[in-house]
């Protein structure tokens, strides 16, 4: 089937409202923060309630379990996971907690989030995280309030393909952060994490070079690596309506190339949500 | 008023952790560097052994030399005149380790043989 490729991507509507069911975690108890910052690549200060931090965690070979969105509250650390089951990390957590009488407990059902446009008319109380997506606009609103807004009935991968955000696909211990969106919440000086050795490795002998772009294209492509003329692309997730994402090589640059003539257009993720 | 507020603690556990009785196996030499290190401490003085989340594998061990914790979930083993405690939320990472000393110029010191362990870290402080 042949499409227009300006055309492509125009299910995003105004008003979009997308649920995230993927689940979420309260940590309460005397030093969340340093507890949290023992196994992520960046350090977790402590902050008024209210300011939102970003947790990314790590296997010991150093690629991406999980890259939660935290938000500091009065009960203790929100953690909004992006994998789509409870990570087994959280048991290390609960361990150390539990020892000064903290725990880890199931927030999913009293914290609803979701994707919003900036149309989006649903402006009650909430914690509001601007800016995402590649054009920077969309936002995710966390509530304990479900609010009134009808949920959309567009598709989360559709959304997070077309807007640069993480899947099932990205996470699960296959690939660095660095190679993933995620290269700003790689902090070195946080000290011993689990893949910090590598992470330390690759930046002073091999700095990753590679990095996470978006693909749209007229039709989905049959090979899951493109060579361009300026170096490969290896696409790692199914294409949804034409878009999909990859990993690219430094020397290939954003645009629009024509493979065997289909034209695929190639956008820089440079902060996956 | 935050997100959630005190309703926190109504909210189910996402984590329990096991509990197990703690057996653990310490060599001769080790006993004596235990005794060692303690010989300047008083009878309510006990060695901690406990697993902290971090370490480049996921856990690292510690090891501490403190007076006796007055708060309860700790389990102790004698060791001669000594006792070592480890904590219950540790108790089925740590249960069945081999606490050795090994006294070498390089790497020495005490080492933890772990059978739960997948993993360890080559500085042998970390494992997973």
């Amino acid at each position: 089937m042949q499409t227009d490729l300006a055309a492509v991507g125009s299910r995003l509507v105004d008003g979009m409202n997308l649920e995230d069911s993927r689940p979420t975690t309260l940590l309460e108890g005397d030093g969340v923060e340093e507890v949290l910052s023992s196994i992520s690549t960046v350090k977790i200060e402590p902050h008024p309630p209210g300011t939102i931090s970003r947790a990314v965690i790590c296997n010991p070979v150093g690629k991406t379990i999980d890259a939660p969105y935290v938000i500091h509250d009065e009960a203790g650390l929100i953690l909004l996971h992006l994998c789509q089951e409870k990570p087994e990390y959280l048991s290390s957590i609960a361990r150390n907690l539990s020892k000064k009488g903290g725990s880890v407990r199931d927030a999913s059902l009293v914290i609803s989030r979701s994707f919003q446009d900036e149309e989006c008319l649903d402006q009650s109380v909430g914690i509001i995280i601007q800016d995402i997506g590649i054009e920077g606009s969309f936002r995710i609103r966390i509530s304990s309030d479900r609010g009134d807004e009808a949920p959309s009935d567009l598709s989360f991968q559709y959304f997070a393909l077309a807007q640069g955000g993480l899947t099932e696909h990205h996470l699960g211990g296959r690939y660095l952060p660095q190679e993933i969106g995620l290269s700003e919440f790689v902090k070195l000086q946080n000290g011993c994490y689990p893949g910090q050795e590598i992470h330390a490795r690759l930046d002073s002998r091999n700095p990753v070079t590679k990095r996470l772009v978006r693909i749209r294209c007229e039709e989905e492509l049959e090979k899951k690596r493109l060579i361009t003329e300026d170096g490969k692309l290896k696409i790692f997730t199914p294409f949804v309506d034409f878009f999909a994402h990859a990993i690219a090589d430094e020397g290939v640059v954003d645009g629009v190339i024509n493979h065997k003539g289909i034209d695929v257009e190639i956008t820089t993720i440079h902060s996956a949500f | 008023m935050g997100l959630i507020g005190a309703s926190g603690l109504g909210l189910p556990m996402a984590v329990e952790v096991e509990i197990v009785e703690v057996r653990i196996e310490v060599t001769e030499s080790a006993k004596l560097a235990i005794e060692k290190s303690m010989s300047d401490d008083g009878d309510g003085s006990v060695l901690v052994i406990s697993a902290e989340s971090g370490g480049c594998s996921g856990y690292l061990y510690d090891m501490k030399i403190v007076d006796r914790p007055d708060e309860e979930g700790y389990q102790s083993i004698s060791v001669g005149k000594r006792t070592i405690m480890i904590h219950d939320r540790d108790s089925d990472l740590l249960n069945g380790i081999v606490l050795d000393y090994k006294d070498t110029l390089m790497g020495g010191g005490f080492q933890i043989t772990n059978p739960n362990a997948d993993r360890s870290c080559g500085c042998g402080q970390s494992f997973g």
